[in-house]
């Protein structure tokens, strides 16, 4: 019996670990081809073996030497840097508002927000589109992409209201006593006491901005000095059609700040991750 | 297309939940190096822009030269070919992409259920499956609601995968979902009032989940 109890353990942990090593396996893997494929020489990607047989560190500095890599580098730092900035500065008022205070119509504007979140960015990109290219004239520039995050985020919005709604009100309370004002609270009070919560939201903002294909697809097509680097990465492929390697080399490079980014803030990462569900 | 696109979301949105959920599982049950190197290797799958996503699978099931096709003997073979592969393709894009958020979510869901309960049901006598059913999974309903329905609306938003991945609706077009056709209209084709009349159906749709969505809110005390 004993015995029995015993090797069915073995197995379980044994089955258990094959399925562990399986599912890393599988999210990994793809990675590791990345990696091999973008250091192979032109003709060693064209045929089946994986190994590297020279490495080919060069395919790096051929990707930027190539014209508009740098540009579309820096575009992405300038979008994914100020959007997220200017989301953070924006939101956070409305967040504390909608967590904080009671007034008329606080139900409706949360919803509104939550509503908005929603939405999949293409319902409303048509009216946008009109109103930044004909309006504006902004069309081939940044700048669409960046200033409507100087008016709020609905995602980040609701993150950091969740957060917010967590803070015992004493501490709120005793500042009010003591004759402080909301903005001296917000900036004083409540900004120490969540700086995980901003972490989290700045997180999300700098990876959506970061990867975001969609909007720069549609503002930055007509003029290729104001495209990304996810946007530009698919002209890279149709210009190098058969050139894999060099390819996958330039996906790394577009992958690679994200995710070192994200193993040295992984933690504030599962804590927005795990708020958004988990707190509800 | 309408119904493709249901029927593509809903494949992703149960795919998801389901890789997902099992994972959650399977990190309550490993050790802590395993289950350190499990979510490390999900959150990177997770942070990687899903047009680099998009682009590493194409090549690993590319129809001449992809990994894929050299271990199964099926060189020449064109996944985006057919339209239900071509879907099922960029539907394992989706998945991975976006599984280790309901992996993680339900996974600390699952941690927060205190043991002393799950140690009551088992001295009343309750075995696993019971225990899964009665105790935990009503525990976690607040947090499965809010995965499941973060996951459609994550799953009705995908664009990157399908417009990359099937170069733009596949071919003859039979890979569209609603929001690529929308852009299509109305960028390609310059007809921006159909762009339009196709983001009114798919907000139509989304309404309909909002709603469900602000109620499972409500439900779980969250009050607007």
């Amino acid at each position: 019996m004993r015995h029995g109890v015993g090797t069915q353990r073995v197995l379980h942990w044994i089955a258990v670990h094959t399925l562990a090593v399986a599912a890393v396996l599988f999210f990994a893997l793809p990675f590791v081809f990345l990696f091999l494929t973008s250091v192979m020489t032109d003709r060693q990607t064209l045929t089946p073996s994986l190994w590297p047989h020279e490495w080919r560190w060069s395919n790096y500095s051929d990707i930027f030497n190539t014209p508009g890599f740098g540009t579309w580098w820096r575009n992405t730092l300038i979008y994914a840097v100020s959007g997220t900035t200017l989301c953070l500065i924006s939101s956070l008022p409305v967040a504390y508002a909608l967590a904080r205070f009671r007034f008329r119509f606080r139900g409706v504007a949360l919803m509104a927000v939550i509503a908005t979140m929603m939405l999949p960015p293409q319902v409303i990109i048509i009216p946008m589109y009109i109103f930044w290219s004909e309006d504006m004239g902004l069309s081939g520039t940044l700048w669409p992409l960046i200033i409507p995050l100087a008016f709020g985020d609905a995602f980040s919005i609701f993150l950091l209201r969740q957060f917010l709604l967590t803070l015992p009100s004493e501490y709120l309370d005793a500042a009010r006593v003591d004759g402080c004002g909301e903005l001296r609270i917000l900036l004083r009070i409540v900004v120490p006491m969540i700086k995980p919560a901003i972490a989290a939201v700045a997180l999300f903002q700098f990876f959506y901005c970061w990867n975001d294909y969609f909007g720069p697809q549609v503002y930055t097509s007509e003029n290729p000095e104001a495209w990304t680097l996810s946007y530009g990465l698919e002209s890279f492929k149709g210009a190098h059609h058969t050139n894999w390697n060099l390819t996958m080399a330039a996906t790394l490079l577009v992958m690679a700040p994200v995710i070192l980014v994200f193993f040295f803030a992984q933690k504030a990462f599962i804590e927005g991750v795990t708020l958004t569900g988990v707190k509800g | 297309m309408l119904t493709q696109t249901v029927v593509f979301a809903a494949g992703c949105v149960v795919a998801t939940l389901a890789v997902g959920a099992a994972f959650a599982v399977l990190l309550t049950r490993v050790g802590k190096w395993p289950r350190l190197i499990l979510m490390f290797s999900a959150l990177g799958a997770w942070a990687a822009p899903a047009m680099t996503g998009a682009t590493v699978w194409m090549f690993l099931f590319d129809t001449n030269l992809g990994l894929v096709n050299d271990v199964l003997g099926m060189d020449g073979h064109n996944w985006m070919y057919d339209k239900w592969p071509a879907f099922a393709l960029v539907g394992a894009v989706v998945v991975w992409h976006s599984f280790p958020f309901v992996m993680i979510t339900l996974y600390a869901g699952i941690q927060a259920i205190p043991t002393s309960v799950l140690e009551a049901a088992r001295l009343d006598g309750a075995g696993t499956w019971a225990t899964f059913r009665r105790v935990m999974l009503p525990m976690l309903r607040p947090v499965l609601t809010i995965v499941v329905i973060q996951s459609v609306i994550w799953d009705f938003k995908v664009f990157t995968q399908v417009y990359v991945m099937t170069a733009g609706g596949g071919i003859a077009g039979q890979n569209l979902t609603l929001n690529v056709y929308a852009y299509q209209q109305a960028f390609s084709a310059e007809d921006y009032s159909l762009g339009a009349a196709i983001g009114v159906v798919m907000t139509l749709l989304l309404v309909v989940v909002t709603a469900f969505y602000i109620r499972a809110l409500r439900r779980t005390g969250e009050g607007l």
